[in-house]
């Protein structure tokens, strides 16, 4: 690189600075992919010390790095190949505030992709993904980490103020994918060896897919299918065809469509989604189990335990009251600022008075690693709760219904006023102002809210509707097998946003579910009660069903459940060798 | 003490709001183009500029609205790029404070041709063959990382990382010569 203060005998020809200029744009390359090791660090500092003209280069490469999340291209201002992009789609509802009786207005439809400040901010800041490693990790390559960023699993100390915890936490390993040249396109690289993945959607084309499992099952997509591998012992199919071979027998391997699961029992089976409805489930060895969802949360509290309330011990030993869930009898601290009153459903609900001790922190239900633990969900998700709402809506007050912070794979229900402050999270673009926003992580996009505008326009609620001083039911839905992510308020549809099918949801981790709180922040202000998770989505009429009940004050399902050993999933059929069976993969009955 | 704008009045809150809005909203992109040339991992630079929109906020009261926000604000995000760098401080890979305060200064003297560049740029990218174009849209459009689209790909990461390496270069003595065919920069 050229160094101004050398005498003009030394000075480099153009054939020396070619070669230093395209190190220098080599080693930035590299700074910029997080894949610098500490030699290079040192190099790439010397030259950036000594010449300003290499400063330069540096700044115009970093920031045309960054500049490339803004273009048209990037952020899907353009045509791009089918079934890539997101699309917002109208909500034909109706808007009845069952609680208010406000007069129902039509839903207008969504404008999309409006070119605002806040879209071309979201995108920049959506920029590189490779940016990872870089300065503060080690030198080792990042092709040696699947898809993901080693960061250690520690509680977040360097939370910002706005406290979002961008960590990438290590995630669950589900498959190895054998490179056999099955899957190889025109490629004009050399095709890879095996590859291990991470939850996330396989396509396979006319020649099919072979993997093997973290379990063991050797898995096979037959012709073009669409396979969701959500963990080493299970996938979802979504369209196509695919086998599967459990060679230890201590071992199981599903299939789910929808709300069917087909689990082996020793065997090899295969699995076929003829149409939108119907599965196809043939064992050629051995027997299969065909079972139907339990469509009953994974984890409900009640707080109906007002009277039991008894002491306990947090993870700091501390003595907290303690609840439990309904389902798994998992312990859940509250916090000291926490008060037990009258439930909206039930005997009791829990009082969130805005201050750092209104929590309700659940013990248990984490996992090592991102993808695991009873918390997690991939298919499907839903957060149910009833609340009486005194958020103040004021620029930067967060109010949070249920989080789980598992770096950028949190899973959030919450009220959200920042303007644009955090607008790159937005999916689909929205207005600045205050809105509930239900946050995910979907496998191949990141972390992503749909903020629902609390603006009482297009059959959304506005603010003094959710803050009246009344309850209301809040559910929050993602279903993978339609890709429809969406958010109802007193029984009825409010706001959505379509995903391409196939979607997978990335959660779970090693962080504390909390009620009410992010980590002891951004506290909820009023009553929530009768809080539900689910690994499912919920139906638009289960919805309307629950919230008719808990206006009568009945609980969402009827009589309580009370399963603290609750299976998921429940057996319909037992299928034998040779035998091909269809059924409807939405109600599980036969449909031969 | 300096008085918070969240702590205000109602009415003076909203139109203060407003107004900081209606400034932040211009000047959003150059500042977050900023932060980034200088904290190129997403996650990092969205930490820092989250930490300074909060004091641009905070601090808001006590700019003078009679003066340019640009220049205010880059200044905020130039001290929190350094006290982000400073945390970093105990990892060997990272660079001097010194260089990081040098970068700094420097970016801070670009940050006005951040503009132009970016319009450079979605010009340079429209001319690109689709392939890379869709390169473009999974790798910094969606934040796919180099691993998933190779396994999308059928390609190795290290082939990802070169398209990558060898589009940006293009990219740049593209910009580079549409801004000096524009006079911007000197040929």
């Amino acid at each position: 690189m050229h160094d101004q203060n050398m005498p003009n005998d030394d000075q480099p020809n153009d054939d020396q600075y070619r070669d230093a200029h395209e190190r220098l744009l080599s080693l930035t390359a590299d700074f910029l992919h997080g894949t610098l090791g500490p030699a290079e660090t040192a190099e790439l500092e010397s030259l950036l010390v000594t010449d300003p003209i290499a400063r330069q280069a540096f700044l115009d490469a970093s920031l045309l790095h960054a500049q490339l999340a803004a273009t048209p291209v990037a952020l899907g201002y353009e045509p791009i190949p089918e079934g890539h992009e997101s699309s917002p789609s109208p909500v034909a509802a109706r808007f009845q505030l069952a609680e208010s009786g406000s007069e129902p207005d039509t839903m207008q439809s969504r404008r999309h992709g409006r070119k605002n400040n806040a879209a071309l901010a979201a995108g920049l800041l959506l920029a590189a993904a490779c940016l990872t490693l870089i300065l503060t990790e080690s030198a080792v390559p990042r092709r040696a980490v699947p898809d993901r960023l080693a960061v250690p699993a520690v509680a977040p100390t360097e939370l910002n103020e706005l406290h979002y915890d961008n960590r990438q936490l290590p995630i669950t390993t589900v498959a190895v994918l054998h490179d056999d040249g099955s899957q190889a396109d025109a490629a004009d690289t050399p095709a890879t060896a095996d590859r291990t993945i991470t939850p996330s959607t396989l396509e396979s084309t006319a020649t099919g897919m072979r993997l093997t499992s973290s379990d063991g099952a050797d898995v096979q997509l037959e012709g073009s299918s669409r396979f969701g591998f959500a963990s080493g012992d299970s996938g979802a199919l979504y369209s196509g065809s695919v086998r599967a071979r459990v060679k230890d027998p201590s071992k199981t391997f599903s299939v789910v469509t929808s709300n069917l699961r087909v689990v082996d029992l020793g065997t090899e089976f295969r699995v076929s989604q003829l149409d939108a409805a119907r599965v196809a489930v043939t064992v050629l060895d051995g027997d299969v189990e065909v079972q139907s969802r339990v469509r009953l949360p994974v984890c409900y509290w009640p707080f109906d335990d007002r009277d039991k309330s008894r002491r306990g011990t947090d993870h700091r030993g501390m003595d907290q009251r303690v609840t439990t869930d309904a389902m798994q009898s998992m312990p859940t601290a509250l916090g000291d600022a926490l008060q037990r009153c009258d439930g909206i459903v039930g005997q009791g609900a829990v009082r969130f008075d805005n201050s750092a001790g209104s929590f309700a922190r659940v013990q248990g239900g984490t996992s090592e690693k991102v993808g695991l633990g009873t918390l997690s969900a991939a298919e499907g998700i839903s957060i149910e709760a009833l609340i009486i709402s005194r958020w103040s809506a004021a620029f930067l007050d967060y109010d949070e219904i249920y989080r789980k912070e598992d770096g950028n794979c949190r899973v959030l229900l919450c009220f959200q006023n920042d303007g644009m402050v955090n607008a790159r999270y937005s999916e689909p673009n929205v207005a600045p102002g205050p809105c509930l926003s239900f946050g995910l992580h979907l496998a191949g996009r990141d972390y992503k809210e749909l903020d629902m505008p609390l603006d009482g326009r297009a059959g959304r609620p506005a603010v003094a509707d959710l803050t009246d001083g009344r309850p209301h039911h809040v559910v929050a839905t993602f279903d993978s097998f339609t890709g429809r992510k969406a958010i109802f308020i007193d029984g009825t549809l409010r706001f959505e946003h379509a995903y391409p099918e196939g979607t997978l949801i990335v959660s779970g981790g090693p962080e504390p579910a909390f009620i009410g709180s992010m980590t002891g922040r951004e506290n909820f202000h009023g009553v929530i009660d009768e809080l539900a998770l689910y690994d499912f989505a919920l139906t638009a009429d289960e919805i309307a069903e629950h919230h008719t009940r808990a206006r009568r004050g009945e609980t969402y399902f009827g009589p309580r459940p009370t399963r603290p050993d609750s299976a998921r999933w429940q057996a319909i059929t037992r299928i034998t060798e040779g035998q091909t069976r269809i059924f409807n993969s939405r109600t599980g009955l036969a449909a031969e | 003490m300096t008085p918070d704008p969240a702590t205000r009045r109602s009415g003076d809150r909203t139109d203060a709001y407003e107004e900081f809005l209606g400034l932040f909203s211009r000047s959003q992109s150059r500042v977050q183009a900023y932060i980034r040339s200088l904290v190129p991992d997403a996650a990092h630079a969205d930490d820092v500029f989250q930490a300074t929109s909060l004091v641009l906020w905070r601090s808001f009261a006590t700019f003078d609205t009679s003066k340019d926000f640009l220049p205010w604000a880059l200044g905020v995000a130039r001290h929190q790029v350094l006290m982000f760098w400073r945390t970093k401080r105990r990892d060997r890979h990272v660079f001097s404070e010194a260089l990081i305060a040098t970068l700094a200064d420097d970016a801070l003297g670009r940050a006005a041709m951040a503009t132009d560049r970016q319009r450079a740029l979605d010009a340079c990218v429209e001319g690109l063959p689709p392939r890379q174009r869709e390169l473009i849209r999974m790798f910094y459009g969606e934040n796919q990382s180099a691993d998933t689209i190779a396994a999308s790909w059928d390609r190795t990461v290290h082939a990802v990382y070169k398209a990558l390496k060898v589009m940006r270069k293009s990219l740049l003595e593209c910009v580079e010569r549409r801004l000096a065919t524009e006079g911007l920069v000197p040929e």
